[in-house]
């Protein structure tokens, strides 16, 4: 692989797990709202 | 007694003139390294530049320059050497003589053991982030996560970009994935990816990080008033809407499930990334002996014996070398670009909600927690003394963090064999 290939390749994978990370941590923290709603 | 006998006393002078006669250039470059040294601690004690790690460093890089003398046991150097450090040792092939090279120079350099037991394995990297790790409150990146992560994603255009145009210099593609993430401003990730990449530019790299670490603390304010009009620096953020304050067990929660995530889809970044959220989740657990513990003597330890390692490692033969001149243009290269990709991260924010975003947080997508995010408050603060943009800017700090430990994990998966 080229130089700008490894670049691309490596920068389209980091905004695909990045954003997964973000959508995980927004579901987590509505998850644990509905959780910690529940209990109180 | 001859004079000879007496010169020999004074061997730092000798060595200097011998240098002079011999090999002017390293001679001059060792009297421009101390001065460096010294010019290093005056900008760290006016905090110009970040005194934790400037002093030791710049302390470190006058006196291994100061205290060269006609020792070298293991024949690396023409004849000349310190008790320090000797980062050479073991750099050879043949593993029985590394070995025995090693225990050597254990034997007689003061600071070999700290360098091969914690500097040259990563260790020193793994327990700043666990430092760094118990000082950072994550709930400021759940409270935003999306606008985080896309600040963090253009702050990275650096550590992209510089690959490809470090080839060009003649690097290896693993050589150039290591210059590279100097762009993260991450620095136990530069040092991490670096022994892993490209061990044999270890050392000029880990120099070349830090020093340009301590001046983004100095250059970044100019990049981000030349990029972004005053009257954008004064923009206040909208007041958030009353959402309910996130708790530190959910805090935890989080920090557990992305740490074994990360870990998960990129086994190699995995020291660095436990190390980080082990660091989180010991500040959530609220167990005071292990916070103060990471908090204090782990991380300003670590800190203090990781700049004096910097400062003694910058010798004149490390910097005269050859491979060294273009890493001093890539490490800057890579993180101006990183700071334009930040700011314009925060531009593409600002024109997505209609101008009610700030622009200069996106400099705070730059991850080199908290400074990156220090100096944007800074910034806004001196434009419009009211507006507070420092939870905006740490929650871009933290997934800098992440995104940096993404890229080193793609890119030592992808490279190192």
């Amino acid at each position: 692989m080229n130089g700008w290939t490894i670049a691309f390749f490596t920068y389209l994978l980091t905004i695909i797990i990045a954003f997964f990370c973000a959508g995980m941590i927004h579901l987590m923290v509505i998850i644990l709202g509905k959780y910690s709603k529940k209990k109180s | 007694m001859s004079w000879d006998a007496v010169i020999n006393i004074f061997q730092g002078v000798n060595t200097l003139i011998d240098g002079f006669s011999h090999n002017p250039k390293v001679a001059i470059v060792r009297i421009v390294l101390i001065l460096l040294g010294f010019l290093l601690i005056y900008l760290g004690k006016k905090e110009i530049l970040e005194p934790l790690l400037m002093i030791p460093m710049g302390l470190g890089m006058a006196a291994i320059n100061a205290s060269i003398m006609y020792f070298d046991p293991l024949g690396l150097h023409g004849g000349m050497g310190t008790f320090f450090v000797e980062s050479q040792a073991g750099a050879t092939i043949d593993a029985i003589k590394n070995a025995a090279d090693i225990i050597t120079i254990l034997q007689i350099d003061w600071l070999q053991p700290i360098y091969t037991f914690t500097f040259s394995n990563g260790l020193i990297a793994c327990l700043i982030f666990m430092g760094i790790g118990s000082l950072l409150d994550v709930g400021y990146v759940m409270v935003r996560p999306y606008q985080s992560m896309i600040l963090a994603v253009f702050a990275e255009l650096g550590s992209i970009v510089t690959l490809p145009i470090a080839q060009y210099f003649g690097y290896t593609a693993k050589q150039a994935a290591a210059i590279a993430i100097v762009g993260g401003a991450d620095g136990p990730m530069v040092l991490f990816t670096s022994l892993r990449l490209a061990p044999e530019l270890f050392v000029p790299i880990a120099i070349i990080a830090y020093l340009y670490l301590g001046f983004a603390y100095g250059g970044y304010p100019y990049l981000v008033r030349f990029m972004v009009p005053k009257k954008l620096m004064a923009i206040k953020p909208p007041p958030q809407k009353k959402k309910r304050d996130i708790t530190s067990g959910e805090k935890m929660v989080f920090a557990v499930v992305t740490c074994v995530l990360l870990c998960f889809l990129l086994p190699v970044a995995a020291p660095l990334i436990f190390c980080l959220f082990f660091g989180v989740v010991v500040r959530e657990s609220g167990v005071k002996v292990y916070i103060n513990l990471l908090q204090g003597p782990i991380l300003y330890l670590s800190t203090m014996f990781l700049g004096m390692l910097l400062g003694i490692l910058c010798d004149a033969n490390t910097i005269m070398d050859p491979k060294v001149l273009p890493l001093l243009l890539l490490g800057i290269l890579s993180l101006l670009i990183s700071g334009i990709g930040g700011i314009l991260g925060g531009y593409l924010l600002y024109f997505v909600t209609g101008g009610k975003f700030n622009p200069a947080i996106g400099i705070a997508g730059v991850s080199c927690v908290p400074t990156t995010a220090k100096v944007a408050q800074k910034l806004v603060a001196k434009a419009n003394r009211t507006a507070i943009i420092l939870p905006e800017a740490l929650g871009a700090n933290i997934s800098g963090v992440i995104t940096t430990a993404i890229i080193a994990g793609i890119y030592c998966s992808l490279l190192a064999k």
